[in-house]
Formats: C-alpha cells, sequence, structure tokens
C-alpha cells in the first residue's frame, strides 16, 4: 500500500500531467513571454501542491491561481510601464490596450471595480457611478441624488479615493499569494 | 543642506489627489484651481505619485464602465434611494456585503 504522502504525490503528479498544457495555453494567451507563462505555470502548481489537502476543486484552484499570478504580474510591469511613460512625459499611456494580456486584466479589474464599488456607502457610490459610468456632470448627480454640487463632488472623490484603496489591499493580499 | 521635511500624510496626500483629480474635470474648474494643483503637485514628489496613482484607478474605473454599469447600476440607485430615505443610519449602509 502506498503511503499518504506517496499517494499524495501519486495523485499530484498525475494532474500535474493532465492539466500542465492546458495550463499553459490558457495563461500563453496572456502573457507575451513563454518563460515568464513557464513560471507561472510551475509556481501555480506548486501553490496547488501546497495546498492539496484542502483544496476541494483542484482545477478551479489551479487556474485561478496562476491566473492571479498573470495578473500581478501584469499589473506589476503595467506600474512600471506607467511610471517609465509618465516620467518621459507621454501621455499615450494606452498602448497596452490591445493586447490580449489587457483582456484578462480588463476582467479582473471589472470583477475587483465591481467589489470595490459594492462596498461604498450608497450615496458616495450612487455619486461614483453617476459619474464615471453615465458621464454625468456634478450638478446632475446633485440633482439626482439630492445634494449639493459640493456634497456630490465630494462623494464622487471619496469614491475614487476609497476605491484605488480596496484595489490595492486586494493587489498586494494577491500577491502574497495562497499562503 | 539640513533642512528637515516633514513626511506627508499619506492618508492626507490620497485625498487632496483624489480631490484633485476631481475638480479637475469640474465643469466649474477655474483657473485658480489650476494654479493651486501645480503649486500642491510640484509640492511633494508624494503628490504627484498620488496624483498619478488615482488618476489611474480613475481611468480604470471610467474603462471598466459599461460593464459594471449593466449588472449593478439598479442596486446602485435603489440603495442610494434607500439611503436618502433613512434618517441618520451611523456608519452608513454597507449592503454590498463584505469579504
Amino acid at each position: 500500500m502506498p503511503t499518504r504522502s506517496e499517494s499524495h504525490t501519486e495523485t499530484f503528479t498525475k494532474l500535474f500531467a493532465e492539466y500542465r498544457g492546458a495550463l499553459h495555453r490558457y495563461i500563453r494567451r496572456f502573457v507575451q513571454s513563454n518563460e515568464t507563462t513557464k513560471e507561472i505555470v510551475q509556481e501555480a502548481f506548486l501553490r496547488t501542491y501546497r495546498e492539496l489537502d484542502s483544496v476541494k476543486a483542484f482545477k478551479a484552484f489551479l487556474f485561478s491561481t496562476a491566473r492571479n499570478l498573470a495578473v500581478n504580474e501584469y499589473h506589476h510591469r503595467q506600474i512600471v510601464e506607467t511610471d517609465r511613460l509618465r516620467h518621459a512625459g507621454d501621455s499615450a499611456t494606452q498602448a497596452e490596450g490591445q493586447s490580449p494580456e489587457a483582456e484578462l486584466l480588463k476582467d479582473e479589474w471589472n470583477r475587483l471595480i465591481q467589489e470595490a464599488v459594492d462596498r461604498l456607502p450608497p450615496q458616495c457610490r450612487a455619486a461614483l457611478a453617476l459619474r464615471v459610468f453615465h458621464q454625468c456632470s456634478y450638478k446632475e448627480v446633485a440633482d439626482r441624488l439630492g445634494i449639493s454640487p459640493k456634497t456630490a463632488e465630494k462623494h464622487i472623490a471619496r469614491g475614487l479615493r476609497e476605491t484605488h484603496a480596496y484595489l490595492e489591499r486586494r493587489y498586494n493580499t494577491t500577491r502574497q499569494g495562497h499562503g | 543642506m539640513g533642512e528637515v521635511h516633514r513626511l506627508p500624510n499619506p492618508d492626507e496626500v490620497q485625498r487632496e489627489a483624489s480631490e484633485w483629480v476631481v475638480r479637475l474635470q469640474a465643469d466649474d474648474v477655474t483657473d485658480d484651481d489650476r494654479v493651486r494643483f501645480d503649486a500642491w503637485i510640484g509640492a511633494h514628489p508624494c503628490n504627484a505619485k498620488a496624483y498619478a496613482d488615482l488618476s489611474m484607478t480613475w481611468d480604470k474605473l471610467v474603462e471598466a464602465g459599461p460593464l459594471v454599469r449593466a449588472v449593478n447600476f439598479g442596486q446602485v440607485m435603489n440603495a442610494a434611494t434607500r439611503a436618502a430615505d433613512t434618517p441618520q443610519v451611523v456608519g452608513g449602509h454597507r449592503d454590498g456585503g463584505r469579504l
């Protein structure tokens, strides 16, 4: 009979063989470098292996771990790139807009932004939504919510600030990984 | 030369940066606002960094707009209307759930 750890390893090896190719192809769509893709895939397997005892949905855990790693990687490079562009005084910061990486990032951002916005107090959330998603002027926001334009402006600034802080926290958390 | 600069309070810097991002896109932004903004952003590298960060988040919000709007806007307005109708709930409604 195999010991528990032997069977553990065996299971993992089997799953590794089964999913490595698919995971590599999945991540490769979003990450330009093959090397980085390999690293992300390896790291995702490693983290999943460590958690194997508690992981119920192996594939989902593995893929979401890898996806988070890819997003973190992209986010990190985006920050570096944005800083570089800003320092160069170049306002054309939309260069990354069309890459497959950007698609992944967009999904992740949309999800996180949704979470962040959902957590705002109602008036703040409504003011931000009216301004950002409906392009309302501050006066229009104020009229819709029955508040002054100045208060609307304050709500929008607070909404932006709290959204930003939430996104920062989430990225720091996911960057530390699953343990 | 031995001059001690007080390090800006990060929360304060974030607050100011968020207010500038929002003020500069107001319909009633004035020349005076712009002059004060120039002074503020030049006053400390932390200000410039915070402004860049918050501008980036603003751009991301705008980019995410159509998707977030589609699923969320109804709830947003309902919640805001409820809040406006409900007198004085300390701490506000956080009906988006917590993580």
